[in-house]
């Protein structure tokens, strides 16, 4: 079953209001209240192009594309109008994650594997700050079988379940992932964001006021495994630091006192981009 | 505006739909559990529901209250070509309004949708995926059924088109129940169960308590959720005592759901009924004093946490 998702909490403080924000300005052409006088112009060879935001563009039906055609102008996140060149936008255009999320989610479900190909191929999403992306930590599912289609349209090999009671092979993927297929990249405040863990099964970024997010939960009594997280967290951009899996190897613990030496004194030399956690800790 | 040739061609739809069907054109508005036996209390409780969620989208779901108030003025403007703004109309009005007046709507229309996406119909298509509450969801549904039992030929809708996320508690007061009550939607447990195993889904026994609820998780749903839990500290109103008619009901039932569905609870009630004017209602219960709502004011000694607090 699926969770009250989308993006409803953990992303929404951060994201939605961005997305919001965009579309408010945008508004779909008001011909799309009565489609039949289109059609009749189209027919006629007189119809102006469409109007659409991407929200819109994302859900139309593949009879609906096929009809409208190149006769439409796709409005991007700052409104501005787009000629499209076969039914897709002719650049990547930028939308916020949970429009791209919400349109991919739908078109996979309905098997509408045009639409779930534009929205990778013909869309990308913009970078968010360390506290949004930690909030992408998290399952779009509890169905390993919705998860596993999400992935397969993506293009991306799903996670495996881990943990000693995980007795069935349990598929996974989170939003994270799905953020960094989209071309996603995550941000830090003038840094890089360094995410850390490791006895315990939770994440934390430590130039965020050390905020800490544990891992979602998984059916099956499988859990997420740490190097899944950092993984992702290193796809996005992330600096990502596994302080180990024995008991006191955590972030209250043993994991603060061996991060926040190498931390500050990067800092102090001006957060180089090329300095990998390994040459930190040496 | 509107092509003069289109005009005149909606005019004679006009009168297509109000001259020769004047009852269809003033009984255009489909309303939830409209010819159940549903009390007005649990209808009233159904609407709150529908506005609460939708409010938090931004946007009132239900029909444009011109097509309540004045349904022959407001389809007379649209043949008209007048200038008005477009008209909200639920998914089940347009399907259950004749080709006439679907044309009619379709001058100047977009489909209502829970979550306020936009929505707008396109040539006997939908451009949008219409998010609609489970009652009316499975209203539609079950008249394609009737006219057509294979789901194969009702892929459209059901890929096009997504359940509304709905609480717990309104989950359980409404579509947990007992063989007896399928009646009160005006179904019987047959169909259900019917629809229930024709759906791709897991392998779970379909029982009585329920084939709702598996309908419910088979098909493109926005998922159940208990939110608003005074920040994971736990929330003990439970649906109100006219809402809930069920005498058969145990807590074993509403407790199993909670578990499967995520989420947190404690304690249990037990299923102590007395008969009451409204019906039967769970007996062992008291009001408490700041409902949040006017339908979740009961105390039955349990506390629920959504599933982000665990």
């Amino acid at each position: 079953m699926r969770l009250k998702t989308l993006l409803a909490t953990a992303i929404a403080a951060a994201a939605l209001p961005l997305a919001a924000s965009a579309q408010a300005s945008c508004q779909d052409d008001e011909r799309l209240y009565a489609m039949g006088d289109f059609l009749e112009e189209q027919r006629n060879g007189t119809a102006e192009p469409l109007r659409l935001t991407a929200e819109t563009y994302l859900n139309l039906t593949p009879r609906a594309r096929e009809i409208i055609g190149d006769n439409l102008r796709l409005l991007d996140a700052s409104c501005t109008a787009m000629q499209v060149v076969d039914g897709e936008p002719p650049v990547r255009v930028e939308m916020p994650f949970p429009v791209l999320y919400n349109a991919f989610e739908s078109a996979v479900l309905r098997s509408d594997e045009r639409t779930a190909n534009i929205v990778i191929n013909g869309f990308r999403t913009g970078p968010v700050d360390s506290a949004t992306f930690m909030g992408l930590l998290t399952t779009p599912s509890l169905d390993s079988e919705v998860m596993q289609r999400l992935a397969t349209s993506a293009g991306i090999n799903p996670h495996r379940g881990i943990g000693n009671n995980c007795r069935h092979e349990t598929p996974y993927i989170m939003f994270a992932d799905l953020f960094v297929r989209f071309g996603g990249t995550v941000e830090g405040y003038g840094t890089t964001p360094w995410l850390v863990s490791g006895s315990r099964p939770e994440v934390t970024s430590v130039g965020d006021n050390q905020l800490t997010r544990e891992f979602p939960r998984l059916p099956n009594n499988c859990e997420v495994s740490k190097e899944s997280v950092l993984a992702i967290a290193t796809s996005a951009g992330a600096i990502s630091i596994d302080v180990g899996n024995q008991g006191q190897r955590h972030w209250n613990n043993q994991g603060r006192r061996a991060v926040m030496g190498p931390y500050e004194n990067w800092l102090e030399a001006g957060a180089p981009d090329d300095a990998r956690p390994q040459s930190l800790f040496d | 505006m509107p092509h003069p040739q289109a005009r005149w061609g909606a005019a004679a739809l006009l009168g297509a739909a109000i001259i020769a069907a004047p009852a269809q054109a003033s009984d255009l508005v489909k309303a939830p559990f409209a010819g159940t036996p549903m009390t007005p209390q649990q209808v009233q409780a159904w609407e709150y529901y529908l506005a609460d969620e939708s409010a938090q989208y931004g946007c009132q779901y239900g029909d444009d209250p011109r097509l309540t108030h004045d349904p022959h003025g407001t389809l007379e403007a649209l043949a008209n070509g007048a200038e008005m703004e477009p008209l909200q109309v639920t998914l089940r009005t347009f399907l259950t309004a004749g080709d006439s007046l679907q044309s009619l709507l379709s001058r100047n229309m977009f489909i209502a949708s829970m979550e306020c996406n936009p929505v707008y119909y396109f040539d006997g298509e939908l451009i949008g995926h219409p998010v609609l509450p489970f009652e009316e969801y499975l209203d539609i549904l079950l008249h394609k059924l009737e006219e057509e039992p294979s789901l194969r030929a009702h892929l459209d809708f059901v890929r096009g088109t997504k359940i509304a996320a709905i609480d717990a508690r309104w989950f359980w007061a409404f579509y947990l129940m007992d063989r007896s009550h399928y009646r009160m939607h005006g179904h019987d447990y047959e169909t259900i169960s019917g629809l229930a195993a024709s759906l791709p889904g897991g392998l779970e026994n379909i029982t009585p308590e329920n084939s709702y609820w598996q309908v419910y998780s088979r098909l493109f749903n926005q998922g159940i959720y208990v939110a608003d839990t005074r920040e994971c500290r736990g929330e003990n109103a439970e649906p109100n005592d006219e809402i809930i008619v069920d005498k058969n009901l145990p807590w074993e039932t509403v407790a199993g759901f909670y578990q499967a569905e995520g989420i947190g609870y404690r304690g249990q009630w037990r299923a102590s009924v007395q008969r009451e004017e409204e019906g039967f209602t769970l007996a062992d219960s008291s009001l408490i004093d700041e409902p949040r709502n006017p339908y979740f004011n009961v105390h039955r000694r349990v506390t629920i946490q959504p599933k982000e607090c665990h």
